[in-house]
């Protein structure tokens, strides 16, 4: 659906909900642009010829509206008890509560692998991208810091355990993603420059992927090892997967290195071993993937004919980036 | 007096366990037991039973319930323990290499026979067929009956005669319903012994919601009569979808990642035996197979609605 003038409205709602969500004064309006938010991606995911996505976009709906009402009471009850600071530390819990869910983080994530299953990869990407921007921003205007640093780590564990033993690739970037949002929720407690700074290039990352996966058309690992890629795909397959693990020199190392040294410098040291350990694993994971890969599997059918010419600039560009733009960024400062 | 008040309590009590907006409903006495509704209009599509109003649970005491559970509870703890292990070795079926036939069930013990569950019209009263599913002489799987297209004279169904075996729902520990995933796989394979009839193989999709409780992919496997056995390679795209035996307007492909139930049933209008030998049931990713789907993937114009 390459000319449908219903999505650009759609879409143009959903980028104007997330604006009024975190530049409101008021709670009440916060609220609002969720609720805008969850009704214009709705009609983006929904599509009556396939079944599985009016599943997933009902299930979607379902969880998100129950993480609105969720919030909207808690905004309520914090209006209404103004003077009473005892109920400060449940309020704050409830609402952050109901903003985890709305992201899909731990422990309320059991909906969004389920989700990220049915949508296709476009749609992945706005669920995976935009979608976290408001919660998020609104988690940072009232955070409670134990009850985040919990749910920081669970997201941390659940992330890393839960990719290992998955054979769909949308799957495995939704438990990459839960893994990520531990991160970007540590670094909104750090500060917001640093969020976006993350944000953004986690963004790019993931973009690079899913286009790569989008081009393709490959929704499940097998479609990985049986199509004839050629050799500058799989480099970018690597990189990119690298990159996304947080290894140097790529381009994902960079806003984790800044996060590890600002908890070095505030002693984190239990929190620094979770990341780093965690980390590990889904790297353990996505090199099993890119070796069978790369190396395993290397089938040449003759019936499978991937003619890739015109996007090769594309690729081959955005392997450019992950790979240098660490060394670049320091040219900056020059 | 008497007559009639009886009259008006029974179809009281049949109304409130139906749809208020039902126009028809049945007064038969003997249905007490199964509340179906039959050739009723209806203006809902909220489906209240999984199995359609048919009443199959069956009756036990509490004692003999927790007798029951004692016992399955170990099978259950092993069952689990299976799956804790196959969770740490982390090593899932990634490919399914061009060529090769995965059998899902292959039919040359009795053992594999307890997985299915036959039925036919006969079994709540709307018909007079029978079917059985048991061991043949040659060692394989056995769909035998015998098709009958009597109406049964009550007045309550239009037509009779199906027969049908199905997969049992797939269970993983503690009786938690699971589906099979059969995503690195596009076609199904069975290789079987007919008698020259047609049968219909029908693959369900149960998803999570009540619209889709009765979506079911058909496909007509046309047999051959005769001492050889025929293996039939159906692609997945061939499969066509309908619900509660009327096929969609709108055809989707079938989801593959979580079918629940795989099933052959007989029903083609000809009074008379049928037998079915089954020796497999597999699956098989044939890399040369590269349609979608085969029913109306064209567009149709916006004004044209619900298609």
């Amino acid at each position: 659906m390459n000319n449908n003038s219903n999505k650009m409205f759609f879409l143009f709602i959903l980028f104007f909900s997330t604006l009024i969500s975190i530049s409101s004064n008021s709670w009440f309006g916060c609220w609002i642009g969720l609720e805008i938010n969850l009704l214009s991606f709705i009609p983006l995911i929904s599509n009556s010829k396939n079944l599985l996505s009016v599943e997933t976009s009902l299930k979607y709906f379902l969880t998100q509206s129950l993480a609105s009402i969720n919030f909207l009471f808690m905004i309520l009850i914090k209006f209404s008890l103004l003077k009473n600071f005892n109920m400060n530390n449940i309020i704050s819990i409830m609402m952050n509560s109901s903003l985890l869910m709305k992201m899909g983080s731990a422990p309320f994530h059991f909906w969004f692998p389920n989700i990220v299953e049915g949508l296709s990869w476009m749609n992945n990407f706005m669920l995976m991208t935009w979608q976290k921007i408001s919660p998020m921003i609104l988690l940072s205007y009232y955070f409670n810091k134990n009850f985040l640093i919990f749910m920081i780590i669970m997201n941390l564990i659940i992330g890393s355990l839960g990719g290992l033993n998955q054979t769909s690739l949308r799957k495995l970037l939704a438990f990459s993603s839960i893994n990520n949002l531990g991160w970007m929720i540590f670094s909104i407690m750090i500060s917001e420059n640093l969020w976006l700074f993350y944000f953004l290039i986690y963004s790019m990352m993931i973009s690079m992927m899913i286009s790569l996966f989008f081009l393709m058309n490959m929704y499940f690992m097998n479609q990985l090892f049986i199509n004839n890629m050629n050799f500058f795909i799989k480099l970018n397959l690597l990189i990119n997967f690298l990159s996304l693990g947080g290894l140097p020199p790529f381009m994902g190392f960079m806003p984790k290195w800044i996060i590890i040294n600002f908890l070095l410098i505030n002693k984190f040291y239990f929190l620094i071993f979770i990341f780093m350990m965690t980390s590990l694993i889904i790297i353990y994971y996505y090199i099993r993937i890119i070796y069978s890969s790369f190396m395993f599997n290397y089938f040449k059918m003759k019936w499978v004919n991937l003619l890739m010419k015109n996007n090769m600039s594309l690729i081959n560009l955005s392997s450019f980036i992950s790979i240098s733009s660490m060394i670049l960024s320091t040219f900056i400062f020059m | 007096m008497s007559l009639l008040k009886t009259n008006v309590i029974t179809s009281v009590k049949y109304l409130r366990s139906f749809s208020v907006l039902c126009r028809k409903s049945n007064q038969d006495h003997h249905l007490k037991k199964c509340p179906i509704l039959f050739n009723t209009q209806r203006w809902l599509f909220w489906e209240r039973h999984r199995k359609g109003g048919y009443d199959t649970t069956i009756k036990t005491s509490n004692w003999e319930h927790l007798k029951n559970g004692l016992v399955e509870l170990k099978h259950e703890l092993k069952l689990f323990a299976k799956e804790l292990k196959e969770l740490y070795d982390m090593d899932p079926l990634l490919i399914a290499r061009p060529g090769e036939i995965d059998l899902l069930w292959c039919f040359n013990s009795p053992t594999v026979l307890e997985k299915f569950v036959t039925t036919c019209d006969s079994d709540h009263g709307e018909g007079y067929s029978s079917c059985n599913l048991e061991m043949s002489p040659a060692g394989r799987a056995l769909f035998h009956g015998y098709l009958d297209t009597r109406v049964p004279k009550d007045g309550r169904i239009k037509k009779a005669g199906y027969c049908a075996m199905r997969s049992k729902m797939q269970r993983k520990s503690f009786k938690r319903a699971s589906t099979f995933d059969w995503h690195l796989y596009n076609t199904l394979v069975l290789k079987v012994r007919g008698d020259g009839r047609a049968y219909l193989l029908n693959i369900s999709t149960e998803g999570y919601y009540d619209i889709t409780w009765n979506d079911i992919y058909h496909y007509i496997l046309y047999t051959r009569g005769g001492p050889y056995w025929q293996v039939a390679k159906i692609p997945f795209s061939k499969f066509v979808l309908g619900s509660k035996g009327r096929l969609q307007d709108k055809q989707t492909r079938m989801r593959f990642d979580k079918v629940t139930h795989f099933g052959i049933s007989c029903g083609d209008k000809i009074v008379g035996k049928f037998n079915l030998e089954i020796e497999y049931v597999g699956l098989e990713f044939d890399p040369t197979h590269d349609e979608e789907f085969a029913y109306e993937m064209y567009k149709t114009d916006k004004y044209i609605v619900a298609v």
